[in-house]
């Protein structure tokens, strides 16, 4: 399955061609600062650029449209993403 | 990560997911060859080929959606449907009639997503040429607890 989806990936996701998808992240503030602290904690690996499992490049031109907008303790990511 | 700790997030959309991907993933799950391939008509019509056996299902519409969600098929003979219930042996899968119900959290493959089930407010199935579309709604509800999911 996870070389299916490395494969996938690299190629632009063909196998779910016509897929779209839009919604809304919501990420609170103690989430945020939650991952700030870690974050922090870790200055060593953070510095070391660690490769993150997917490779974001990737999944970009996936992304049609994307908005961050902030309530209150909150911080809201509006996303559409078509294939 | 908790799912809880992103209350108040949403999503909607179709997922459309190829024949020739759905085949292929059934390959790999079997892994010896021997897997069932199927072919997607219209109006949710399934034909399953496994062997020489041919069998006929439709997709339901919507399934209800919740913790345990249940996809049933109604399968078109009642024959096939009692040819698998006597060979049929895993724990997820009913056979009631001419009705074959997989219980979706407890299908091993899909365990990793166990716990986001409850998050699920919708699935519809629909057929096209080559495809299957899923219409899926997700919403996490503020006040969500989240005591059942890891971090």
């Amino acid at each position: 399955m996870k070389d299916w989806l490395e494969g996938q990936l690299a190629a632009g996701f063909p196998a779910l061609a016509g897929t779209t998808v839009s919604g809304t992240v919501a990420v609170n503030q103690e989430l945020l600062n939650e991952l700030l602290t870690t974050w922090l904690a870790n200055p060593a690996q953070n510095a070391s650029g660690a490769a993150p499992a997917v490779d974001m490049s990737r999944l970009t031109p996936l992304i049609k449209s994307a908005r961050i907008r902030a309530e209150p303790g909150t911080v809201l990511i509006d996303f559409h993403i078509a294939i | 990560m908790r799912l809880a700790e992103l209350a108040g997030s949403h999503a909607e959309g179709i997922v459309q997911i190829a024949e020739s991907a759905i085949n292929e993933l059934l390959a790999r799950a079997a892994g010896d060859g021997t897997s069932p391939t199927i072919e997607l008509r219209p109006r949710n019509e399934v034909l399953v080929r496994y062997g020489v056996v041919h069998a006929r299902a439709e997709l339901p519409a919507a399934i209800e959606a919740g913790p345990s969600p249940r996809l049933t098929l109604r399968l078109a003979s009642v024959l096939v449907a009692m040819g698998l219930k006597a060979v049929v042996r895993q724990p997820y899968i009913h056979i009631h009639g001419r009705f074959l119900t997989i219980a979706l959290a407890d299908v091993p493959a899909l365990h990793p997503w166990r716990d986001g089930w409850r998050h699920v407010k919708q699935i519809r199935f629909a057929t096209a040429p080559g495809a299957l579309r899923v219409g899926v709604a997700v919403a996490i509800a503020p006040g969500s607890t989240g005591a059942e999911e890891s971090r």
